[in-house]
């Protein structure tokens, strides 16, 4: 198990249209004191992280309405949001679209079939 | 590869197919990180019965999740628009890491599986370590497939001026002479009775080939009775990665 102290009290907005998957961590990061509040399409997921200004974002790439990278784009270009790190979160992987997203400042490109819930946990502490 | 697909393939809208797969990887990870978790004790401590079914469930579902990334990434070869993720790499990482995961599915049926060569750190390798990987597993999970019970799998891993060679060696039947020209054939299954008994997709061989060909390596195999002469039965199956790094980059 982990105890990550810094993610206590901090705010991750997830951008993830498939329920499932969030659903499945949801009880381990508010277990460790995460606020966690989700989107599930890409205007939802910009619109929230406009308003609710998290400490870090989960960002996946494949979503109905505005795609994962438009999101990132338009946080990175967001004066107030720009310092928000992104993680993107996705089961596309190709070299393209990891370099894709580091060019528009993603801080890390996770792929979600190759990694397990306490690493996602450890990657958001060393992320914020 | 052969030019003429056949009337069932054509029946079959392949990027559609190609899109389906890529879809499974969705609930595949899910399963990944609730197994995860019940591993972990996330949901309570586990007998150690439960702990074997687990980790059981958690080999096969790998399993099926490299299988997945292989044909995507066929798929991506097929379609001309392949990309490797290529790093430096230690190709010991690699050997050990998948010997680890599946000495536990080797040990269920009475095998052992032993390394044998390089001491030390071993070569650094410039591959797309996912994929050589996958490449490796489908030798061993052959070798484990395809030899009886107390049998034997040997790896090794030399190296020369310019080449690394990893080989798979087991103590099973072989491949006979009339398998021999198949074996890299796509969808190819032997017909020899023991080893239609077994599980398979036919892709797995024909995936490393083509794997280890974007790689500039080659893979082959020897029958041990008839290629190497040697009395006892088995296969041999190895690939060759290139350790001309700056060769590599260039393309």
């Amino acid at each position: 198990m982990n105890t990550m102290d810094n993610l206590k009290g901090k705010k991750l907005v997830w951008v993830e249209d498939d329920q499932f998957l969030s659903g499945i961590i949801a009880s381990k990061l508010t277990n460790h004191g995460i606020t966690l509040l989700h989107a599930s399409t890409g205007d939802d997921g910009f619109a929230m992280i406009k308003k609710e200004k998290p400490d870090i974002v989960l960002l996946d790439l494949l979503l109905p309405g505005i795609s994962g990278f438009d999101v990132l784009q338009k946080v990175k270009e967001d004066a107030e949001l720009k310092d928000i790190p992104v993680i993107v979160f996705s089961n596309l992987g190709e070299p393209k679209e990891i370099k894709k997203a580091r060019d528009l400042g993603a801080k890390k490109f996770l792929v979600k079939a190759a990694i397990v819930p306490d690493q996602i946990i450890d990657e958001l502490s060393s992320a914020l | 590869m052969t030019q003429d697909p056949s009337p069932q393939e054509q029946t079959v809208d392949y990027s559609d197919i190609i899109n389906i797969v890529h879809d499974l990887q969705a609930p595949l990870s899910g399963v990944k990180w609730t197994l995860s978790m019940l591993q972990n004790g996330d949901a309570g401590m586990l007998t150690p019965s439960q702990k074997e079914l687990v980790e059981k469930a958690i080999h096969g579902n790998e399993h099926t999740l490299r299988l997945v990334r292989s044909i995507l990434a066929v798929s991506r070869l097929d379609a001309g628009n392949a990309e490797l993720n290529k790093v430096e790499t230690p190709i010991l990482d690699v050997v050990n890491d998948t010997i680890d995961e599946l000495s536990l599915y080797a040990r269920e049926k009475g095998l052992r599986i032993q390394l044998k060569g390089l001491d030390g750190e071993g070569p650094l390798v410039y591959i797309d370590a996912d994929k050589i990987r996958n490449v490796f597993e489908n030798l061993v999970e052959n070798a484990i497939k395809y030899t009886p019970p107390k049998g034997t799998i040997a790896v090794s891993v030399r190296t020369n001026d310019d080449e690394c060679i990893i080989s798979v060696e087991d103590s099973g039947a072989g491949i006979s002479k009339d398998d021999a020209p198949y074996i890299f054939k796509k969808f190819f299954r032997s017909n020899d009775h023991a080893k239609k008994t077994e599980r398979g997709s036919g892709l797995g061989l024909y995936i490393s080939k083509r794997l280890v060909e974007a790689h500039n390596g080659r893979i082959w195999f020897a029958d041990k009775k008839r290629d190497l002469g040697l009395q006892e039965s088995g296969t041999v199956f190895a690939f060759m990665l290139p350790l001309n790094h700056r060769e590599n980059m260039l393309e």
